[in-house]
Formats: C-alpha cells, structure tokens, sequence
C-alpha cells in the first residue's frame, strides 16, 4: 500500500489523537491542539479533518451515548489505527531528515 | 433562539452524525467557557466558533460530494464538454477550426475530465457518446457558419476518432498514476 500524505493539521489531528489515547473526543482534540500549538481552530475542522483520516484508515471511532452537558447528543471517540501510527512515524522520520543540521530559535 | 440558528446552520450542511457530534460540542464547551468566563462571553466564542466551523463543513461537503457522488461527476464531465463546445465558434475565427485543432481539443477535454475525481473512472463508451453529441453540435454550428455540412459518414468516423483519443487520454493517466503509486511504494 502506498504511504498516505499527511497535510500539517492532519498531522497535528493524529499526534492529538495518539496523547489522548483513551480520551480522544473530537472537544478534547480540539482542545488539546489549541493548548499545546496556541491555533485558534474550529470544531468544524477538527470534525473534517477526522472524518477525512478516517477514510483514509488512518483512525477508528466510536459511537458513544450523549450525557446532558451534551444535551443528549452523540459523542465520538477516536483512536488511532495501525495504519494511522505507520503514517505519522514516516512523517515525523521526514521531518526528523529535513530537520537534522538545521538550528531555530525556539520562542518562549 | 441563535442556539437553535447555530444548530440548524450546521445539520443543514454536515452530515447528520457529524453534525450531531459538533452541536454536541458545542453544547459542552459553552457550558464549560460560562462557568469561567460567563454566558454572554461563552455564547459569543462558541458563535464565532460555529460561523468558522460552518466554511470548513461547507468545503468537506463540497469536495466529498464530488468525490463520491457518480451524478455530481457525470454533470462536471457534461458542463466541462459543454464548455468547449460553447466555445467552438470562436476557434475558427482563431484559425483553430481544422481538424489537428479538434484533435487537441479532444485530448484536452480528456484530460480536463481525467482530472475531475471519479470522471476517469467512467466508462470510454459514455465520454464517447458525450463527445459524439460535441461533435454533432460543433457539425450544426459549422453549419451556421457558412462551413461544410459533415454527412452522416463523417459523423461515424468522428466519433471513432473521438473514441481513440479518449481512450488514449485515459490510458495514459491511467499509466501516470500507476507509475506515481508505484514510485511511491518504492521511495
């Protein structure tokens, strides 16, 4: 099978699925992709782009019943496939080798 | 009531199941923003959030429905047809009314079409047939002009001609794309 390509949110979509392991809901996804790159980034998105990897086979979900924060709505649960890890460790390999020599200043 | 507006604007473009899951969200992180920030403030990010969400839906939606639907292709394959026989009258005033010109014409609707997702996958005969219809009206057009009229012969051996270079365009992106997987495979 060929190697999917990887568009950068979609790489940040996965890397925040694979952290949250258990917990990877599309709000704590979100959430967790604001927090840790500061983008300010809509639920639309994050929903598109999930749905986009899930047909490349890259994660699975689930359906689980909605709570009353939800107002009773569905939630998904979202985890990462095998094929999903195999894309992201190519990516991060091509990154690592575009990187390697390289110096940036980092920004606090 | 703009609660009801949000999630109206959103069921009308997701699919249901996403658009369940949004609203969902939605519903949860207002929630959770009005006990630090307060509702007005909450219910304003969480607008702002729906309006950006609703671009994105709307562009997935659009790309998906080219992408899966088989009717949303057939009528980007007859628009784009239509299009370049709109625009024949204007080729013989360009000195691009022979028939090399026709030919390259052809060859750039394949690939035109080649492009659009699932066109590719149509079947030789049905752009064939499409273009023979091209073909039949370029003919009248001709006609129109002052041109020769095509005799029903002429015809016949126009839309073999178009077969050919359809089927050509087609197997030659059929090879690119082959060629493409296969270096990445091996890369």
């Amino acid at each position: 099978m060929s190697r999917p390509n990887l568009g950068d949110f979609e790489h940040l979509v996965l890397l925040a699925v694979i952290r949250l392991a258990d917990a990877g809901y599309g709000l704590a996804i979100r959430d967790e992709i604001v927090r840790r790159t500061e983008r300010d980034i809509s639920t639309g998105a994050v929903y598109t782009t999930l749905d986009r990897l899930e047909r490349k086979g890259l994660i699975r979900s689930t359906i689980e019943q909605g709570t009353l924060a939800r107002d009773n709505r569905v939630r998904r649960r979202y985890e990462i496939s095998a094929a999903g890890r195999e894309a992201v460790g190519a990516a991060q390999r091509d990154i690592r080798a575009m990187s390697r020599g390289l110096t940036f200043r980092e920004e606090h | 009531m703009a609660r009801d507006i949000a999630a109206t604007l959103v069921r009308a473009i997701a699919r249901p199941d996403l658009a369940d899951a949004i609203i969902g969200d939605l519903h949860e992180r207002r929630a959770m923003l009005a006990t630090t920030l307060g509702e007005a403030k909450a219910s304003r990010i969480c607008r702002s959030d729906v309006m950006r969400s609703l671009f994105a839906l709307l562009a997935y939606g659009a790309s998906r429905t080219l992408a899966d639907d088989w009717l949303v292709s057939f009528v980007c394959a007859a628009v784009t047809c239509a299009f370049c026989v709109a625009t024949i009258p204007l080729w013989g005033h360009l000195g691009m009314g022979g028939a090399g010109y026709h030919v390259l014409r052809l060859a750039i609707i394949g690939l035109v079409l080649g492009c659009i997702p699932r066109a590719a996958t149509l079947s030789c005969i049905f752009l064939t047939l499409l273009i023979a219809v091209s073909d039949w009206t370029i003919d009248t057009r001709e006609t129109g002009n002052g041109w020769r009229v095509l005799t029903e012969g002429h015809i016949y051996a126009l839309v073999l001609q178009d077969a050919l270079i359809m089927a050509t365009m087609l197997v030659v992106l059929q090879v690119i794309r082959s060629i493409r997987a296969l270096s990445s495979r091996l890369g």
